[in-house]
């Protein structure tokens, strides 16, 4: 199995991002604490450079460092229970601690409550430390499509930060560079869900465990040139991957769906294993959650309203099991993995019904491990073993 | 009738709305959240009963959920499944992710069981959140009306939030009461757990217009968290030699500080605006400052010490109680979290904390 070239093209990528932000912030360019659900684009129109948080709590727990700096905030009295990303982020913040070298403080931070209500007392307690403006973005939960009256709220609110964002920022958000900002994301987004589409093709030239790693130029550089180019690049050598019929999993005896954010402290020994037993994770609920439809550069605040109300994070069970029910028909599945994981309510808090009427639908088994996103504390490679390999042999897959 | 009545549905919520089902002959609406307008249910003709009691097992709600819930959903989910709480519809409201996701659970679990979730504002600043919260109680009528099939009652609408308001009103003085010395804290909290299972009218009815007055002594001290799950934790507290003389809490306070605009044209529109305005919050929703305020509060009503009264796992809480200690610390008033799971009552260990706390106490 032959290792992606744009394995060095992302890692190149990422640095050259830390750069930019190092360089930029010294040039006087602002810069934006940003969540991954935000409409990153009104910071970018007005000429911030973003960093997400959640990204590098990610970074900080695949490079081992996580544990240390989540219980940095436990010692401040923040709960074990709480968000990891959160208490590995709020840990980096008052230490100074980060992988990245060092983080370049934020001139505001951006938040949207689509992706949890974790996210709104993380930032504030972000801009708290860094005594910065924190701009809300509330986004209703639902069922189904969002209301009318859901995305008039949304507009409203992106509509009257426009200005106040445009003060901090390096320009003024103008429609048109909102446009043109819109329209790079939307070009990388499509570019990001045809990367994904690869998957569905046999033997899969790509898997999850590649998707969870090459996601993160679409998180945090996405409304960018670069980000674009990325995906052009990485598109083009999947589909030569695949016209070469080269395989990610040799000899590919059968093809799962995750759900949930990915286990970063456990992610090696995890695609080893699901190497070792020829199963390849196809697709994920949780990379296509950026897959964002809606985006129009015609009419950008209404595009950007419906677009981050519309994240599956912000739906409940219903569209859960069609989203999974989907990608099971479309990556010809024979099983699929739940994460409950322990640090986010939002995502887990549902699954087994999930699971319960998924299988039902489709007549496909789905198997739930426990185990957290970044906490090592809370992930146990023996007992991830204990669940999958019985799983992997009943689909007929085995080392 | 009087305090025995009321004290006798706060120790036993559930076997009220039982009663109250088999005596009305109306369905039961179960509503999970402080955020929910009883009135609103009410005026569909339900019986409607606030969530609030705490179970120490839940065998059928580990089946359709993990063990990192608070015990609050926990409880309540247990309820429903095992038939404990025979409800016709629950109603839930945005906040945090642990109610958000009750109503998936259910569908599930209980696809015969209709649910209703109310998608109020997190933000609760501005006209945007007034008009979100008005929309979204429209629709939460709307649900309501579809899964049940009954309209909305527009004059019984208006009696209840009269009535309801009234019960605000009369449990809001019993707390402001707590600090005057005018008022003890059993009969307070009693009242307010009482408030969330029996009808309005009964409740009014049963008030007495005597209080109880609070014995001397006991350190005063503020107490804080989303719900109080049982009468027996605050006659803990006191039999620990606490006295409550202020109270910040979703079964208490926070809630009974709403007040609608009962003249105003549109009554509905004016609810949502109720559930925006109100003048105190839970820590799910975005309000600048709370510790602060809650502070504040606590010194203005002479408290020495306070106590955080949470469910492991509520994560609003759990995010608020540093900062909230903080707050307190700097108003020169210490703090201790009561982390409750699976309990009514107080372990062993938590009496001791508290011991401790009043013993430490200058």
């Amino acid at each position: 199995m032959r290792k992606l070239q744009h394995n060095a093209v992302l890692a190149r990528t990422i640095r050259n991002q830390v750069l930019w932000t190092r360089m930029g912030s010294r040039l006087g360019l602002p810069v934006a604490w940003v969540t991954s659900g935000s409409p990153v684009e009104l910071v970018l129109a007005a000429g911030f450079i973003p960093f997400y948080p959640e990204n590098h709590a990610a970074i900080c727990a695949a490079r081992e460092m996580s544990q240390g700096l989540a219980e940095h905030a436990e010692g401040r009295g923040y709960s074990r229970d709480l968000c990891s990303y959160a208490r590995v982020d709020l840990g980096s913040q008052w230490t100074g601690r980060t992988p990245l070298g060092r983080l370049v403080p934020p001139d505001l931070v951006l938040v949207s409550n689509n992706i949890c209500g974790t996210v709104q007392n993380w930032f504030r307690l972000t801009a708290e430390h860094f005594r910065v403006p924190m701009f809300f973005l509330d986004t209703p939960f639902h069922d189904g499509p969002p209301t009318e009256g859901d995305v008039a709220y949304v507009r409203e609110q992106l509509v009257a930060m426009a200005p106040e964002i445009s003060r901090v920022g390096w320009r003024r958000i103008t429609e048109d560079r909102l446009r043109r900002v819109t329209e790079r994301s939307r070009e990388a987004l499509e570019l990001w869900a045809q990367v994904l589409e690869t998957a569905s093709g046999r033997p899969a030239p790509f898997t999850s465990f590649d998707a969870f790693v090459h996601m993160a130029p679409i998180v945090s550089m996405r409304g960018t040139r670069r980000c674009v180019a990325y995906y052009r690049g990485l598109l083009q050598e999947l589909r030569q991957r695949s016209a070469r019929g080269d395989s990610a999993i040799p000899d590919e005896r059968a093809r799962v769906i995750w759900d949930n954010i990915a286990i970063w402290p456990a992610h090696k020994p995890l695609k080893k294993l699901f190497e070792r037993h020829r199963v390849a994770l196809v697709a994920d609920t949780y990379t296509s959650a950026w897959t964002v439809e809606h985006l129009d550069p015609k009419d950008p605040f209404t595009g950007l309203a419906k677009a981050y109300t519309d994240i599956l994070l912000n739906h409940g069970v219903a569209h859960r099991v069609e989203v999974l029910t989907r990608m099971i028909r479309r990556f010809g599945a024979q099983g699929f993995v739940l994460h409950s994981n322990r640090s986010c309510k939002r995502y887990s808090l549902g699954q087994y019904g999930v699971r319960q009427v998924v299988t039902g639908r489709t007549g496909v088994p789905g198997v739930v491990i426990e185990a957290d996103m970044a906490d090592p504390r809370a992930v146990s490679m023996e007992h991830l073993e204990q669940r999958l390999v019985p799983f992997f042999e009943s689909l007929g897959a085995g080392t | 009738m009087g305090w025995e009545r009321l004290l006798e549905v706060a120790r036993d919520p559930v076997a009220e709305a039982r009663a109250r089902m088999d005596r009305e002959g109306r369905p039961l609406a179960v509503a999970l959240s402080s955020y929910v307008p009883m009135e609103i249910l009410d005026a569909f003709g339900l019986c409607a009963v606030r969530w609030g009691p705490v179970a120490e097992d839940f065998p059928r709600a580990d089946g359709v959920m993990q063990a990192y819930a608070c015990s609050f959903v926990r409880s309540a989910l247990e309820a429903l499944l095992s038939g404990d709480l025979p409800a016709g519809l629950v109603a839930t409201a945005s906040g945090c992710d642990g109610i958000t996701a009750v109503p998936g659970m259910l569908s599930v679990a209980r696809p015969d069981l209709a649910t209703a979730h109310l998608r109020l504002p997190i933000r609760v600043d501005g006209a945007a959140a007034r008009t979100q919260a008005g929309r979204a109680l429209v629709a939460f009528c709307e649900e309501i009306r579809e899964r049940l099939g009954v309209p909305l009652d527009l004059t019984r609408l208006d009696r209840s939030a009269r009535d309801r308001q009234e019960v605000r009103k009369r449990i809001l003085a019993c707390f402001e009461g707590l600090a005057a010395g005018s008022f003890s804290a059993v009969p307070a909290y009693g009242a307010a757990l009482a408030a969330q299972a029996m009808d309005p009218a009964e409740w009014l009815a049963a008030f007495p217009a005597e209080p109880i007055l609070p014995e001397a002594g006991g350190v005063p001290v503020i107490l804080s968290g989303e719900s109080v799950p049982s009468l027996e934790v605050i006659e803990d507290l006191e039999s620990l030699g606490l006295r409550v003389v202020a109270d910040d809490t979703n079964t208490a306070t926070r809630e009974a500080s709403r007040r609608v605009a009962l003249e105003a044209q549109d009554l509905v529109q004016s609810i949502a605006s109720s559930l925006v305005d109100r003048p105190w919050h839970s820590p799910e929703r975005l309000v600048p400052d709370r510790p602060t305020a809650v502070a504040t509060r606590a010194r203005d009503a002479g408290a020495r010490a306070a106590i955080l009264l949470h469910q492991k796992f509520c994560d609003p809480c759990a995010f608020e109680a540093p900062g909230l200690a903080s707050a307190l610390r700097e108003a020169g008033i210490p703090s201790l979290v009561l982390e409750l799971d699976r309990q009514k009552r107080l372990t062993g260990g938590q009496r001791t904390r508290v011991q401790t706390l009043v013993e430490s106490l200058p």
